[in-house]
């Protein structure tokens, strides 16, 4: 059974405007933009074979690979098409404006040799997501060349249904009913997840006009697994993993007095907790706060954090209370990896130190 | 956490590839994994090379070598495999 949230997720697609760079354009006039809608848990290359035929005319003599680009920054061909999104346009913009490119391929970028390189990156994902949750890759070596061939046509083509029916070998947790497999082996205990991090300036009226992204090196990326559990037995929240993976995303509210600037105002969270946060906030004055963005805040033993920021999984702002294991069969990736987008607010100062 | 500020890379040689005679070394834990990558290339002299953590799978370039050292790392060192043609797929 494939639950409605996965399936939505599984459709999320993003309409993008394509525009040939100048430098390529051999017409007058030049070719018109060309609009498609691109799977999110997509690869932007596999759109190429759409893209190319309507700006080939246009195109100056010889051959090389195509790639693209946004606001100045080559997007990396093996990151999921929403992961780009999310991270790199910081007001959802639709379209979305890229441009296409299908000569002088940046040298910054991996080596893109057509369809089988993106094959071995997303199998070679696969398999390193694997190594995690089972703590080996038998279960993606096992596949067959025919097996992985229908894995990778259900990526391309977004169907989920064959999907599901190609991953069975490598979610025998999923698929093994019987009462003799121990309880161990059927709970997965750790998921993978991939975040990528970046600052975004605020200021008083909120998240400045994102400042494009200059260069990958200034994106954090990090690949933690995430335990499911805590040893006590109670489910980990994305709240609690980040707290651990990235602690920079939360400022303590002991933290806010005394500094003034542009740090967000709390937006009080309704929850079974909620008593518990307004008795603090009755005695924390946090309306001086600059309102910025809304915020959500938490208690965490006897403190109350603040998210300085955005979480964006799948282009949900999740909420952060939500059970990791919840996230991971809902809104992972096809490779099975949970690819979080972080954006960290800033002020002027920090930024610029970048 | 206790990634130490450098780990210890054990090399080992698959296929046909060259063996180099040094099998280890030492990289800043900050570093990406592409860096590997260029270090292996220019010792061994080859445009192509494919690159393996514990005879399982390629990592992505953008890993970081402490990510991959907390994750994966055996016995206080990241073993990375290289050969000249795909061993592990």
């Amino acid at each position: 059974m494939i639950c409605e949230e996965r399936k939505l997720v599984w459709k999320g697609a993003i309409p993008m405007q394509l525009q040939l760079h100048n430098s390529e354009v051999t017409t007058v006039p030049p070719p018109s933009n060309f609009l498609m809608l691109a799977p999110r848990n997509g690869y932007l290359p596999l759109l190429l074979p759409y893209i190319k035929p309507h700006f080939q005319s246009a195109l100056p003599i010889g051959q090389d690979t195509g790639w693209f680009e946004y606001e100045g920054l080559p997007l990396k061909w093996h990151v999921p098409t929403g992961v780009l999104y999310d991270l790199l346009c910081f007001e959802p913009a639709r379209p979305w404006n890229l441009m296409v490119h299908f000569r002088g391929f940046p040298s910054e970028l991996i080596p893109f040799e057509g369809e089988e390189t993106i094959i071995r990156s997303f199998i070679n994902s696969l398999k390193e997501a694997s190594y995690v949750i089972h703590g080996s890759t038998k279960h993606v070596m096992n596949l067959s060349q025919m097996e992985q061939a229908e894995l990778w046509r259900s990526v391309v083509e977004g169907d989920i249904e064959s999907y599901e029916r190609a991953c069975i070998k490598l979610a025998p947790s999923v698929s093994t009913n019987s009462a003799s497999v121990k309880a161990d082996e059927m709970n997965i205990v750790k998921v993978p997840f991939r975040l990528y991090m970046r600052r975004v300036e605020v200021n008083d009226k909120g998240f400045s006009e994102a400042h494009p992204l200059k260069h990958w090196d200034h994106i954090t990326y990090i690949s933690r697994p995430v335990e499911i559990k805590r040893e006590d037995g109670d489910t980990v929240t994305l709240w609690e993993a980040l707290q651990n993976i990235a602690p920079q995303l939360f400022v303590c509210a002991s933290e806010l007095q005394g500094r003034d600037h542009t740090l967000p105002a709390p937006l009080v969270w309704e929850s079974e907790s909620s008593s518990a946060v307004a008795t603090e906030s009755a005695e924390t004055d946090y309306s001086r706060y600059p309102k910025i963005i809304p915020i959500t805040h938490y208690m965490w033993g006897q403190k109350t954090y603040f998210v300085n920021g955005l979480i964006r999984i799948q282009g949900i702002e999740p909420n952060p209370r939500l059970p990791v294991d919840w996230i991971a069969r809902n809104l992972s990736a096809p490779d099975y990896f949970v690819h979080v987008c972080i954006l960290i607010a800033t002020n002027h100062k920090d930024s610029s130190a970048q | 956490m206790s990634t130490p500020q450098k780990v210890v890379i054990l090399l080992r040689a698959t296929g046909d590839v060259p063996i180099l005679k040094q099998n280890k070394f030492k990289i800043d834990a900050t570093e990406k994994f592409v860096k590997v990558i260029d270090f292996l290339r220019r010792q061994l002299h080859r445009d192509t090379i494919f690159v393996y953590i514990n005879s399982a799978f390629s990592p992505s370039p953008d890993e970081t070598v402490a990510d991959l050292f907390e994750n994966f790392g055996i016995d206080g060192k990241l073993v990375v495999n290289y050969a000249s043609n795909m061993a592990w797929g």
